[in-house]
């Protein structure tokens, strides 16, 4: 009988500019130190959790951005961590380019960086095989790990890879692709996989397990919810395995997406109130001070309400780590009825309805639903009201 | 249209008070503040309610705040009105807590409520479905205030020639562009474009979107020039990385420099270059020359003192030795040279004898005189015996000695040779001469391995030093990292600002472009019908001298002569001519917007009061004529429309004088 306990996370993105939250220079600052936190933090787990293995499935860093303290402090981090040993396999951010990090550093000896491949680290102690693949570029086309097979199968047998999982033999991506459906056939236990910020479930194919952890720290506004890292056990008895999984919630601050149903609101204030009682009612409310919110505006407003985003944000701005407020909110006139007219505003938005309702190739027509949207409301301010704010 | 009678249970200064309208014209007359605006508001507010037209959610107009009942509790009251010949009630209870309205057929009482479903306004739009317009459509349209009735008028008090007819002409192209006299196709375009310029353009540096542009490209050019910058420091920090083993190998001389410096590069060794690379330079030179004398390394040098004192001792000694011809022709010569020599060399007896003999002599002299001169004597004659004695043995010996002598120095000179030759032999060499080639060419290995060890020695100085002075490039590249994360944020957050900004831009140029096409659209559609009509207006009203409106692009109105084809300015026709067109025209743009349901009331707003009498009596008898067709409520404050109708129509026909008295 064998048994490893493991630690599988991925996709930490240190020193990453973080980009796409709105985060000024001092945040951001902030932030990208917490995400080395988050590193300690999964280092602290793993001695409280006494794993053998703790697997890195790649963008560990930002090779753009990474700065070579950091790879020192990581290097020290996780070569503290022995006896653990410790895999990381280079992902699509974080290349083992020649002149990278992963190239330059002396790391410590508990540190095993996988670079192209697939390869293998025999731990004959735990009677382990680790496979492993590291990017050594940006962009992976050939599917390299479609071939690879587990040589032991009485012994326990990972894989560690930043890939996508595709379905379908025709299923085609730039991140090491790998058809779910033969990844039965790889004879691995275990797939400690990174790429995906959104953590999955751990999936069974096969005899095969794998899972994607999510980014234990989020990055942006299209990493909702709560993040992590799987802690996992495999028992092996006679080339049967047991995987027990655990997953484990690191993350220091979350992001929340919230639409605000402005309609009613006559002034700034009431928009302000509407917003923070909408906020009360989440899960949100408890720790806001602490993590990032993009609040929506939608409804509709008198027309003559102007709203500016800014002024909206910086009266609610000491309440949130971060506030990004986004107007979708509609000039309240009344389309059906107006749209019925003869006269010039009646025709106006009906050729403006016809655009919003045609299907029509927006990129190649550089607009999209939302500039027709925001047309429709500059017209009919101009036209009803005679004169234009920002919208 | 037209309104049969209100009941007004509590309305701004109104509180239970009835009223009943002619079909045809209706003076309401009533000095200021006696509720005449109060009267037309509850009229509206009876049909369209308080609320906002055209939006979607109920917002309130300041008639609910401003009409509140001055006494009593009620708010609201009746309106009767009749449309195609169908009577109708319409109840309203205008509390925003209790609202309320319901509609009812006048005659059976029948409540047609559910007939109109509420919009989301909670508003049912009963008064639109039967008049065909909106509270703002029917305010515009049939409602004259003062500043709008009189065309002529502005023309008359002396304001700028053509202002009057001008605005008429403006009303006139947003009638025939966008069906409304009050929405202005070149006024929504202008605010349109005037939003456009406040965002600017990449052509206007100081707005909004040029600075955007420029933001966006300045930190596109700080973020690749602090990318180049990046990569070339990790570049060299993977050269750098290399030192240590580079150092390792040249103390070991397992490696060539250049090849070492070659992967480090000037960047990493900065000023230093030139030097290193000269040195490098040095170091393959040498390591060629090395190559051609290394075979000597070993090569034992150690004898060539030595060999050289040997073999020069043994030339001496060759050239001493005589020859054996030499010895046999010159024996005489040689002999006595070498008995000289010899005598004087080798005789210590002779002077032995001579010393003592003068020491003796001397010492007697001193200490006895009288027998100083026998003394004298004696030791004479033993000196000179003394002194042919040992010349005498010298002399016999000589011939026998300089053979031994010769024998001996060629035993000797052997000795020489044959050492030499050994040493010869050790260094494996030849001869003399090839011992010396051998000699400095180890003396060159030895000069050049110092001298690659110099350069070693210095080269790794170097590289110690680049490698601690690397700290503060290891710094510069922390920096640029983390400033090349910022200004990747700033450059993230430049874009969405032009984003937003070029999106602005799109709906507001869409926009435009959109209503110009809708303009044209209904300029196309509408203004045929309109300008029909209003050709068939001027041709009423000015008996067919005139048929057809124009109006040019400086808003200039002009009348067509059917006679001549002649275009005449409107202005140039009678002020009174003119008014009767501008009021004959709100009802036949009714009409139109209506879809031709006609008999729209005409609501004339107190709008006469500055004009003479002979003007208003003109228009006062053209509106009779009109309240043949329509309803007309004429609100005034003044008498004089009271009197000239009278006098206009004494028995009191055609229209009806509803008084609102003082305090009400």
């Amino acid at each position: 009988m064998q048994r490893v306990k493991f630690l599988h996370c991925g996709d930490i993105h240190l020193d990453a500019p973080l980009t796409g939250s709105g985060l000024g220079a001092e945040q951001a600052a902030l932030r990208r130190s917490e995400l080395k936190e988050t590193l300690g933090r999964i280092g602290q787990l793993a001695k409280a959790e006494q794993v053998e293995l703790l697997f890195i499935s790649g963008d560990l860093w930002e090779q753009g951005y990474v700065r070579k303290q950091t790879v020192t402090a990581v290097n020290e981090l996780l070569g503290c961590l022995s006896p653990v040993r410790v895999f990381i396999a280079p992902g699509n951010h974080d290349p083992f380019l020649q002149h990278s990090f992963y190239q330059t550093t002396a790391w410590a000896d508990n540190i095993h960086i996988f670079r192209g491949g697939p390869s293998a680290v025999e731990l004959p102690a735990l009677d382990t095989v680790v496979y492993g693949y590291g990017y050594e570029n940006y962009e992976v086309k050939v599917p390299v790990l479609r071939d690879l097979r587990a040589a032991n199968q009485q012994g326990i047998n990972f894989l560690v890879a930043h890939c996508q999982v595709v379905s379908g033999g025709g299923a085609n991506s730039n991140y090491l692709p790998l058809d779910q459906q033969t990844i039965p056939h790889l004879g691995m236990d275990y797939l400690a996989l990174g790429h995906v910020h959104q953590a999955s479930k751990v999936i069974k194919s096969g005899d095969c397990q794998w899972a994607y952890p999510g980014s234990p720290e989020p990055l942006g506004f299209d990493e909702l919810g709560v993040h992590g890292v799987i802690v996992g056990e495999i028992t092996k008895i006679q080339g049967q395995a047991q995987i027990s999984t655990t997953w484990v919630t690191l993350q220091k601050r979350r992001y929340y997406d919230l639409r605000v149903d402005i309609s009613g609101a006559g002034t700034p204030e009431e928009v302000v109130a509407l917003i923070q009682e909408r906020v009360k009612e989440t899960e949100a409310a408890k720790n806001r001070a602490e993590d990032f919110y993009r609040v929506t505006l939608t409804g509709f407003i008198d027309p003559d309400l102007v709203l500016v985003e800014q002024e909206l944000a910086l009266a609610l701005a000491d309440q949130f780590f971060q506030l990004r407020l986004a107007n979708q909110s509609f000039p309240a006139y009344d389309l059906e009825r107006l749209g019925k007219g003869l006269d010039l505003v009646g025709v106006y938005i009906r050729k403006m309805q016809a655009l919003l309702a045609l299907e029509v190739n927006w990129e190649q027509k550089d607009l999209n639903q939302e500039v027709v949207s925001k047309a429709l409301a500059y017209g009919l301010d101009a036209l009803l009201k005679g004169e234009v704010h920002r919208r | 249209m037209k309104i049969t009678s209100l009941y007004i249970k509590g309305y701004g200064c109104f509180t239970d008070r009835e009223f009943h309208f002619g079909e045809g014209l209706n003076l309401i007359y009533g000095p200021n503040e006696t509720g005449k605006s109060t009267l037309l508001s509850f009229i509206l507010a009876m049909l369209y309610g308080h609320k906002k037209p055209g939006l979607k959610r109920a917002s309130y107009l300041e008639e609910q705040e401003s009409m509140l009942p001055w006494q009593g509790e009620a708010f609201g009251g009746t309106l009767e009105y009749v449309v195609r010949g169908v009577g109708y009630r319409v109840q309203r209870d205008l509390h925003k807590d209790r609202e309320r309205v319901e509609l009812f057929e006048a005659v059976t009482g029948r409540e047609l409520s559910g007939d109109f479903p509420q919009d989301s306004r909670r508003e049912r739009l009963f008064a639109e479905a039967h008049l065909g317009l909106n509270r703002d459509l029917f305010l515009r349209t049939t409602c004259v205030r003062q500043s709008q009735a009189g065309v002529a008028n502005k023309q008359m008090g002396g304001a700028e020639d053509g202002a009057g007819t001008s605005e008429l002409a403006a009303r006139l192209l947003n009638l025939q562009s966008t069906g409304d006299e009050e929405v202005s196709v070149q006024q929504a375009l202008n605010c349109l474009q005037t939003r456009l310029e406040e965002i600017g353009s990449q052509k206007a540096p100081s707005k909004p979107y040029a600075r955007t542009v420029l933001k966006v490209t300045e930190f596109t050019r700080r973020l690749t020039e602090l990318k180049l910058k990046r990569d070339k420091l990790l570049q060299n920090e993977s050269a750098l990385s290399l030192t240590k083993t580079a150092i390792r190998e040249l103390d070991s001389g397992s490696t060539d420099p250049l090849k070492c410096l070659k992967k480090l590069g000037p960047e990493v060794l900065a000023g230093q270059w030139q030097r290193v690379w000269e040195f490098a330079q040095r170091w393959a030179k040498i390591s060629i020359e090395i190559k051609g004398v290394q075979a000597f390394r070993e090569f034992p040098g150690e004898y060539r003192d030595e060999l050289l004192q040997l073999t020069a001792r043994a030339e001496e000694l060759d050239n001493e030795i005589p020859k054996t011809d030499e010895f046999k022709q010159q024996p005489k010569a040689n002999a006595i040279t070498n008995a000289k020599a010899k005598s004087i060399g080798y005789s210590p007896i002779l002077l032995a004898s001579v010393l003592v003999c003068c020491v003796g002599g001397a010492l007697l002299a001193i200490l006895y005189t009288p027998w100083f001169w026998i003394g004298v004597a004696g030791f004479g004659v033993v000196a000179v015996v003394t002194a042919l004695w040992a010349l005498g043995g010298s002399l016999l010996q000589n011939n026998r000695s300089k053979e031994l002598d010769r024998i001996e120095q060629q035993i000797r000179l052997t000795q020489l040779n044959k050492r030499v030759g050994e040493l010869l032999q050790v260094a494996g060499v030849p001869d003399l001469e090839a011992y010396l080639s051998g000699c400095r060419k180890r003396y060159a290995w030895e000069e050049l391995n110092r001298e690659t060890k110099q350069i070693n020695e210095y080269l790794q100085s170097i590289l110690v030093a680049v490698q601690s002075g690397w700290a503060e490039r290891v710094k510069e590249l922390n920096q640029i990292s983390q400033e090349l994360a910022e200004v990747e944020g700033e450059l993230d957050k430049a874009n969405a600002e032009l984003a937003t900004l070029s999106q602005e831009r799109a709906a507001l140029e869409l926009a435009a472009g959109c209503i110009r096409e809708a303009s044209e659209e209904v300029h196309r559609d509408f203004a045929p019908r309109l300008n029909a009509r209003i050709g068939r207006l001027i041709n009423d009203i000015t008996q067919g001298r005139y048929n057809q409106v124009r109006v040019d692009g400086s808003l200039n109105l002009r009348v067509l002569t059917p006679e001549t084809g002649s275009l005449v300015p409107l202005s140039s026709l009678s002020s009174g001519t003119v008014d009767q067109f501008n009021l004959a025209l709100r009802i036949a743009v009714a009409d139109l917007l209506t879809g031709g349901q006609g008999g729209l009331p005409l609501i004339l707003d107190d709008c006469f009061g500055q004009w003479d009498d002979e003007r208003l009596s003109g228009i006062l008898a053209y509106l009779l004529e009109m309240a043949q067709d329509n309803q007309i409520l004429l609100f005034s404050c003044q008498q004089r429309e009271g009197n000239i109708l009278a006098a206009l129509n004494p028995r009191e026909q055609g229209y009806k004088v509803l008084n609102l008295g003082h305090n009400i």
